[in-house]
């Protein structure tokens, strides 16, 4: 009987081992990945993207250089007043108008231009469908540019005034329509008159307000072309801007 | 001892070998994920010749037991709790020595041992039948390591039962040849017997309460919102009134996300529950309206999220509703695109809404709640909750919900 209890203390103690050793070693080595980070199957688990405003792929250096200018010399970025003239863009932008305009082309896609009738200001029905749909369409964007030009059938003077008239429309509507409280620090305002890049044909291919009859046509006449300038002029492309500034 | 005590004796040695090898290939995979890693599950009738993997299908019963708060006790005051396996593994562990000790020492048709394989083969058998009812009632799934266990446990009980039946004959026959014990003897064998039994089951447990680390520093280390303020008013709030508020919980979610669905049913079913007041951050993983997603992993969630936005206090309703249809709402191919089958499940369901859900209005909304999550800096993931703008860690959403919630409710 004494040799059966020696060997069930025997069998217990190798038992107890056995459970504490195995228990102790899974816990300790959970323990241990636990604090050092370490993978049982030797995977990084890859860092989770973060929430971030947009940056696509216009948004080349030299677009963000003329943009930062532009905000900052015309109000939106470090505070002061609201908007450029055209005698001032000039120097702010640091580039020639058709540079102006090229870096612009590359919002195509994400832009419109909403037409005025000759010498007005107002926004007919199409200009405001078209004002909101853009304002709505913001997703990563934190600037909303509005720029505002004119044909050159007036004076330089009033071509100025004009200009800037319409961008003050856009403002004024999207004030009254969607009383956004941010509104000031996302909307940049620029007014060219007919003195800074004015647009060419390549914009008939745009998002417009309104058909423009003079850009359907693929054979224009030097008149035709110049109607089409006109009515492409007298104008506010609209854009929010997917950069990061 | 006789020959069939000994055939006896060794049924109930597989059945307790049987069930420390399957109770212990749970223990396993429960301790692996105190590391609070994901890790692939053993479910199999072989565990450890077939090989695992994260994204088995075969391995969901196994996942779905041992997640639940069915496979651990003590959850709020450990993370994970203790798993309710290592009495299993502590308990056939005890089944196979003594099994074994009966045949080598052939004493196995003693009183004690015959009591001790018996109290050890009823527990087992009484723990298999309780889970086999949480695992047919609760969990609808079987997980088929517990099936292994519920296997062993019926093989020990059966050995156990025919040991102690024809024990009584190999008594009956040492008593004739004059080795018979006395009753003082035999009543110290079954303490003693009864000792090593509780012994063996609760070591494991005792130093895997002492072994255990302590996840209180690693709760608080997944971030903070950057500010409390909603000034656009995007927070959906869902549940009960403001005026029953508890601590104010944010939870982000998709309304097609599956992982949204069931962690929101979880954290709303928890006891905790009644002590938070929820609002919902909408951040839909599709590149329709969200332009961090360079694909969209829930294409058509831009819709319901606009819905919910156009449904104001039946957003939650909407919400429940998007959760329920998910099956529905998935693409059927890679071609295809749900969104305009989702747009006319929601305008049928909620007609309310239609005026609403394609207005400039609604677009500028939803691109403000976007925008919250771009000035909070999110993670781009869902679920994610936060509660009084502490994010629960995604590590602690599984087995550490209740120990990371009882810390960030701070009712602990």
């Amino acid at each position: 009987m004494k040799i059966a209890w020696i060997l069930n203390a025997v069998v217990m103690i190798v038992l107890l081992v056995a459970l504490g050793t195995g228990t102790r070693s899974m816990v300790q080595a959970a323990a241990h990945r636990l604090e050092t980070g370490e993978s049982l199957e030797g995977q990084k688990k890859p860092a989770p993207l973060i929430a971030s405003k947009a940056e696509v792929a216009y948004c080349t250096d030299e677009l963000k250089t003329v943009l930062r200018r532009v905000l900052t010399n015309c109000g939106l970025i470090g505070g002061g007043r609201r908007g450029c003239q055209p005698n001032e863009l000039r120097n702010v932008a640091q580039i020639s108008d058709a540079d102006f305009n090229t870096l612009f082309k590359s919002l195509d896609k994400r832009a419109g231009i909403i037409l005025f009738d000759p010498e007005k200001d107002e926004l007919d029905a199409g200009s405001k469908a078209l004002l909101e749909k853009m304002w709505a369409d913001q997703r990563g964007a934190s600037y909303f540019f509005v720029v505002a030009r004119a044909s050159t059938d007036d004076t330089t003077e009033k071509n100025r005034m004009y200009s800037h008239k319409r961008a003050n429309s856009v403002l004024f509507y999207l004030q009254e329509r969607f009383k956004d409280t941010e509104l000031d620090q996302k909307l940049g305002l620029l007014w060219l008159g007919e003195e800074y890049a004015q647009l060419d044909k390549e914009f008939c291919s745009w998002n417009l307000s309104r058909p423009v009859e003079e850009c359907q046509k693929e054979q224009r006449t030097k008149a035709e072309d110049l109607q089409m300038s006109k009515e492409l002029n007298r104008s506010a492309v609209i854009s929010w801007i997917d950069c990061r500034l | 001892m006789s020959k069939k005590t000994y055939l006896f004796f060794a049924i109930a040695l597989v059945g307790a070998a049987l069930g420390l090898f399957y109770s212990g290939y749970s223990t396993s995979d429960f301790v692996a994920h105190l590391d609070r890693q994901l890790h692939p599950v053993s479910c199999s009738l072989l565990p450890g010749l077939t090989e695992t993997t994260m994204l088995e299908q075969g391995a969901e019963g196994c996942k779905v037991a041992m997640f639940s708060p069915y496979s651990s006790f003590w959850r709020d005051r450990y993370w994970g709790g203790v798993p309710w396996s290592l009495f299993a593994v502590g308990l056939f562990g005890f089944g196979l020595a003594l099994s074994l000790w009966g045949i080598v020492s052939r004493k196995g048709h003693h009183l004690a041992v015959n009591i001790g394989l018996l109290l050890v083969a009823i527990a087992a058998v009484a723990a298999s039948l309780a889970f086999f009812s949480i695992s047919v009632s609760k969990l609808h799934e079987f997980c088929k390591t517990c099936v292994g266990t519920y296997i062993a446990s019926g093989i020990l009980a059966l050995g156990a039962a025919l040991v102690f039946v024809s024990s009584i004959g190999d008594r009956r026959r040492s008593a004739e040849a004059g080795d018979k014990p006395s009753g003082t003897a035999n009543i110290i064998a079954i303490l003693v017997v009864l000792a090593e039994m509780g012994l063996a089951t609760l070591l494991p447990v005792g130093l895997f309460l002492k072994t255990v680390p302590d996840y209180t520093k690693y709760i608080s280390e997944c971030g903070t919102l950057k500010s409390k303020e909603d000034k656009n008013n995007v927070l959906i709030p869902i549940g009960k009134p403001a005026a029953q508020a508890g601590t104010e919980s944010i939870l982000v979610v998709d309304p097609l996300c599956p992982a949204c669905a069931a962690f929101h049913k979880r954290i709303q079913d928890a006891p905790f529950a009644s002590k938070m007041s929820f609002k919902v951050a909408i951040l839909p993983l599709d590149a329709e309206c969200n332009w961090m997603m360079t694909d969209s992993m829930h294409p058509g969630a831009c819709v319901l999220a606009k819905a919910m936005i156009c449904a104001k206090d039946k957003a939650g309703e909407i919400l429940d509703w998007s959760y329920a249809n998910q099956k529905d709402f998935r693409p059927k191919d890679k071609a295809d695109n749900p969104s305009a089958r989702i747009r006319d499940a929601v305008l049928k369901a909620y007609p309310q809404v239609k005026d609403c859900l394609d207005s400039p209005d609604t677009k500028i909304a939803l691109n403000k709640t976007l925008n919250w999550a771009v000035d909070q800096s999110l993670p781009v993931l869902t679920p994610q909750l936060y509660v009084n703008g502490a994010r629960l860690c995604d590590e602690d959403t599984d087995l550490g919900l209740d120990y990371a919630m009882t810390r960030l409710l701070g009712t602990k």
